[in-house]
């Protein structure tokens, strides 16, 4: 008979390795910046746009998450996408439209939107 | 922030990042109001720090932040309502903001902000209760993993999360989503 601790340790082990399937290092990361300042600029429809347009492509390699307020507040949305081993890109001014751009040149075909980049800004 | 779900969003984004490992959203409609409530496991706050973060720019979190507190408050008062913060210490923090409809934003795409919730922090456990009268609606995010036997963070969680979110609204408060939201 397992106890109580045994039972939360399998829990807590089920959880652990159904989240890490789905956040692999060899995943693309792609984080939308979700701080207050991200929020009142419209990051939530950002968000679920790139969340939505992975669905819709049946993307296995990418993990979504939020992130902070990185100091670019007059800026936001800001989405920031790497590839494992390379160098991030931070994209800026984002809208739902851009990142369906984003997610089809970027994500799908390695080539970024240079014009919607943080150097290009 | 146009929507009351943004405000709520961006309350249980401070709950996230305060360490919670479960966090529970009440939104409880009533005539003339609703009740938001958002509580969380996280490292809480003493007095002080309650009233520093409700009243001024202060943040734990870096320079320039600090903004989203005051600017709930703000718009409840706006609205002739409130909002209280009850927290301690390594136990946790519960969040309750009062607005009247007539004088606040409408509460918006609640769903839309609870299913992002689910799919961008998939080790927090999330419930959302959504009152109004006698009829409820509820999501646990124990309920997404076993309908799709996976992480709330895959694919499938995502489309299913929605669905059930969109469909049960319909069915236990009448009218579109859009409709009944604002």
């Amino acid at each position: 008979m397992k106890s109580m601790a045994d039972l939360q340790a399998i829990r807590e082990n089920t959880r652990l390795q159904l989240n890490l399937r789905h956040e692999s290092p060899d995943n693309i990361s792609i984080k939308v910046g979700l701080a207050t300042c991200g929020i009142n600029a419209g990051a939530r429809e950002v968000l679920n746009t790139i969340v939505e347009e992975a669905e819709k492509r049946k993307l296995e390699n990418v993990t979504i998450t939020a992130m902070g307020c990185i100091g670019l507040c007059q800026n936001e949305p800001i989405v920031e996408v790497q590839f494992p081993g390379q160098d991030k890109v931070t994209y800026v001014d984002m809208t739902p439209e851009k990142a369906v751009r984003v997610i089809e040149e970027h994500i799908v075909n390695n080539k970024a939107v240079d014009e919607y980049t943080i150097g290009a800004n | 922030m146009n929507e009351l779900s943004l405000f709520v969003l961006d309350l249980a984004e401070n709950s996230v990042d305060s360490g919670a490992h479960n966090i529970e959203i009440t939104v409880y409609e009533h005539p003339d109001r609703y009740d938001i409530s958002v509580a969380d496991d996280g490292c809480g706050m003493s007095e002080k720090e309650i009233s520093l973060a409700l009243n001024t720019q202060y943040s734990t979190k870096g320079d320039n932040r600090g903004n989203g507190l005051p600017m709930l408050k703000a718009s409840a008062e706006k609205s002739g309502g409130e909002v209280i913060i009850h927290s301690q210490k390594d136990k946790g923090t519960r969040v309750e903001a009062k607005f009247y409809k007539n004088g606040s934003p409408v509460l918006g795409d609640i769903n839309k902000t609870v299913r992002l919730l689910t799919f961008c922090h998939p080790s927090v456990d999330f419930i959302f209760r959504r009152i109004s009268g006698d009829r409820e609606l509820v999501l646990d995010t124990e309920q997404i993993k076993a309908a799709v036997n996976d992480a709330p963070n895959c694919p499938q969680a995502a489309k299913w999360t929605r669905e059930y979110l969109d469909t049960q609204t319909q069915i236990i408060f009448g009218g579109a989503v859009n409709e009944i939201n604002g």
